[in-house]
């Protein structure tokens, strides 16, 4: 599996590997902020199986980056990993284009059930891409 | 002639408004609760004031938007330790660049949490940690408290320095 973290944290992207490592063989690519996500999703050869993207971070926020995915990438499935919990937000992140949402703190448990949710909600779009 | 001795009342302090403070009760024991799978309990709330009480480790969030101010996480060294392996999954040495991460995470995850129930819409910057003794002064004008905190960890203060932009309320007794 080909996984992006975005987040300005790498203690978060260290956890959140180290959760997602249970699903198998996975190739983890990081980004500090969105700015480096695009550039990494630029350089790819092979799609992403999903992204992981957090919302405040430095140079690009978490939801600049999903508009900009979306307008070139309608299949990648982002789930957006942030405390930022209000209903509005939430809205805001899904009219965007994000695929589902886990609100910080999670437990890996509770990751890793969003995770499948969204793979298996993607898994038809993904096979049509 | 006879003089009028006049008496200035004090000029009062910030007035408290709950509806901003009491949010961080319940988000300063679930993201310490759920990092650390202990209980957390949550101690009576003071107003901050000199002499101010002095942390080893302080980590700091900025709110703008329709609510300004800040709100730490004061941490003694080794509560601070204790927590950042808790949340890490391993020893992180105290100064590095992965500590601080660690502990501007925690303060990003309190604050995150607290501003879902402040009824207005605020916004949160990235976060800013400090390293050694140290405290930060609370503003004239706006209210501070200090949340004292305990877990099987350790104890820890979370103060709250904010204020609604546009006070429409009023302030209320916390």
């Amino acid at each position: 599996m080909n996984i992006l973290l975005v987040d300005d944290s790498k203690i978060m992207r260290s956890l959140q590997r180290r959760t997602l490592e249970t699903l198998g063989t996975c190739n983890f690519y990081e980004a500090n902020d969105g700015e480096e996500a695009l550039i990494i999703l630029g350089k790819a050869t092979a799609p992403f199986d999903f992204a992981l993207v957090d919302w405040n971070m430095p140079k690009m926020d978490g939801l600049t980056l999903v508009k900009k995915i979306r307008e070139t990438n309608k299949v990648l499935p982002l789930i957006m990993c942030t405390t930022e919990a209000e209903k509005p937000r939430v809205l805001e992140a899904i009219k965007a284009g994000v695929n589902n949402y886990a609100i910080k703190p999670f437990t890996a448990e509770q990751l890793l059930s969003r995770v499948h949710q969204t793979m298996s909600r993607s898994a038809p779009h993904a096979a049509a891409a | 002639m006879s003089s009028t001795i006049v008496t200035v009342p004090p000029k009062p302090g910030p007035q408290l408004n709950k509806t901003l403070f009491r949010p961080f009760f319940d988000a300063t024991s679930h993201v310490i609760s759920t990092i650390t799978g202990a209980e957390v309990t949550i101690g009576a709330p003071y107003r901050k004031k000199a002499p101010y009480q002095l942390f080893d480790v302080t980590g700091q969030i900025v709110f703008y938007g329709g609510v300004i101010g800040t709100a730490c996480i004061c941490l003694p060294g080794n509560t601070a330790d204790r927590l950042v392996m808790a949340f890490a999954g391993m020893p992180l040495v105290r100064g590095s660049a992965d500590f601080a991460d660690a502990v501007g995470e925690l303060a990003n995850m309190i604050a995150g949490n607290a501003k879902r129930a402040f009824g207005v819409d605020a916004s949160i910057m990235t976060p800013n940690v400090i390293l050694g003794q140290n405290t930060i002064a609370p503003p004239h004008t706006v209210p501070c408290i200090a949340i004292p905190g305990k877990c099987m960890l350790g104890e820890f203060t979370v103060e709250v320095c904010i204020k609604r932009l546009i006070e429409t309320e009023g302030g209320e007794a916390l």
